[in-house]
């Protein structure tokens, strides 16, 4: 895209602040929730839609926005909808009976998604590393980044990358949970997330820092995740 | 900015607040020594006025390599507006209680990527009316991302060249005692930029709190040599009440000069950067 700047569609809603205001799980956990898309052609794709979607749908329509499709970084609940610790969090299935869109994820996370979400492999676009997800004239790169889950994925899109659970400000995603790999973390951070450069802006899918969002540089300067310089000190510090 | 109106000069008085119900308005209060802004905010301010965190939504974290308040990048300051519920055609008056020193930050921020901003002459000690207090809010809105612009933003080097360049005024906007190097509260060394010219942001306020009328700016600044802003760089301690001078010079109608932005706290932390003093 190379017209104004403007044009591109671009929010980052925390859950509980700005959507889901009265529900104390969203504001518990903290989750981002991304809208990205066109403003010259009305597009726009949810990052891992939760809590109240009908709110993140009139979000879009007040921007005069469309939802287009979803976006899904991994299946946790608090991404995608589903059941968490004793509490059922809409996501997107709740989203697609309101609006019929695809969900697009990586191979290795589909059957996790559909078993958390219950939705069906209709509802699925199945996505490898690499593959670009259009929306009107914006660009997005989807990157598989496994390690928190065996399906993770980031977006690269206009200088910004959403990462879900992958990378924190301050740290990264655990790994330590169920379809968990410390090592696979360490190739992501340390080799598949080596080629973004310094000046990509990153947007985390929780609030566990006091800013929001930072560029790459100051975030491989100040976070303790690039410290290991080997996969040797990385597992001494992150495996189990 | 809005249509029925014609943009703010960058120094407002307390009036248009009360002829303009379209204002956003945002208490910046930010104290050096880790007061709470926000305790403060709470606790009485501006009817209707939002708050706006320098650290959280103005700056990074301090770090030795670009300051103690980097500038966010613009991504994140769209989104951190766009959080506040400003949006690009929102009209902003800005105060603190310290001449502007922190709310200076925003609305020099705002004017260089096309908003209409202004800062409150006078600030909270000069609002004539009541305070509310609490939190208040305003709906999150989209904020298009905007570049900031680099022929108003340099960086250590050009700094320091433009302290040995006589056609280029560096201006230090800290306090004489910090510029003469005769004390140093937060920075590991005491001193200036060799070349610089002490300015202080506080030489723009008059006995009475407000800013000096525009004539009496531009005799301020004509006096370092100043009388285009073209011609001039400023620094402070980390780029925040430099915003002051800078608007003081855009208010004095010499247009807008630069923001070395990683200011002392950057300059100071680099071991090869000459200091002087005196």
């Amino acid at each position: 895209m190379t017209e104004s700047s403007d044009r591109f569609y671009f929010r980052q809603l925390l859950s509980g602040r700005d959507f889901a205001l009265d529900d104390p799980v969203a504001q518990q956990m903290v989750n981002f929730v991304y809208l990205i898309g066109d403003r010259a052609t009305g597009e726009a794709v949810a990052v891992d839609p939760a809590y109240g979607v009908a709110d993140l749908l009139d979000i879009l329509g007040q921007d005069g926005m469309r939802l287009t499709g979803v976006l899904a970084t991994h299946y946790h609940p608090d991404h995608v909808g589903g059941s968490m610790m004793g509490f059922n969090i809409e996501g997107v299935k709740e989203l697609l009976d309101l609006q019929g869109v695809k969900i697009h994820v990586q191979a290795e996370e589909a059957e996790l998604v559909k078993k958390v979400t219950e939705v069906s492999d209709s509802d699925l676009e199945i996505h490898s590393s690499g593959d670009r997800v259009m929306v009107g004239d914006v660009a997005i790169e989807l990157i598989h980044t496994p390690g928190h889950t065996p399906g993770s994925q980031c977006f690269l899109v206009e200088g910004t990358l959403v990462a879900g659970d992958t990378l924190f400000l301050e740290g990264c995603g655990r790994t330590d949970l169920p379809g968990s790999d410390p090592s696979a973390m360490y190739h992501t951070l340390h080799h598949t997330l080596s080629r973004i450069p310094d000046d990509t802006v990153l947007f985390p899918g929780h609030r566990y820092s006091f800013h929001s969002s930072a560029s790459m540089g100051q975030t491989r300067e100040m976070n303790y995740v690039f410290k290991p310089a080997s996969e040797e000190q990385w597992m001494m510090m992150f495996g189990q | 900015m809005s249509a029925d109106h014609t943009a703010l000069d960058p120094i407002v008085g307390p009036e248009v607040l009360r002829t303009r119900s379209d204002i956003v308005v945002a208490d910046v209060r930010w104290y050096l020594d880790r007061r709470p802004g926000r305790a403060a905010y709470q606790e009485g301010h501006i009817p209707g006025a939002i708050y706006v965190d320098l650290d959280e939504h103005l700056a990074f974290l301090p770090m030795k390599s670009q300051g103690r308040h980097p500038m966010p990048t613009p991504a994140s300051f769209a989104t951190s507006l766009g959080s506040l519920g400003i949006g690009p055609d929102d009209t902003v008056v800005a105060y603190d209680d310290q001449h502007g020193m922190s709310a200076g930050r925003l609305v020099w921020m705002l004017r260089i990527t096309g908003h209409d901003a202004a800062l409150l002459d006078g600030g909270l000690q000069g609002w004539p009316f009541e305070l509310a207090t609490g939190e208040e809010r305003r709906r999150s809105v989209f904020h298009p991302i905007r570049p900031w612009p680099d022929q108003l933003l340099v960086d250590a080097d050009t700094a320091g060249a433009a302290g040995g360049d006589p056609h280029v005024v560096l201006v230090d906007a800290r306090a004489p005692e910090r510029y003469r190097g005769d004390t140093e509260p937060v920075d590991p060394k005491a001193g200036h930029i060799p070349g610089a010219v002490n300015l202080p942001f506080g030489g723009n306020i008059g006995p009475d709190g407000r800013f000096l009328d525009p004539a009496a700016l531009r005799a301020r600044f004509a006096s370092a040599g100043i009388t285009s802003a073209d011609d001039a760089i400023v620094y402070c301690g980390s780029g925040v009440s430099a915003c002051n001078n800078l608007l003081a010079m855009e208010q004095a109608g010499l247009g807008r000069a630069r923001l070395y932005g990683g200011s002392w706290s950057q300059w100071s932390n680099d071991p090869d950067r000459p200091v002087a003093t005196g």
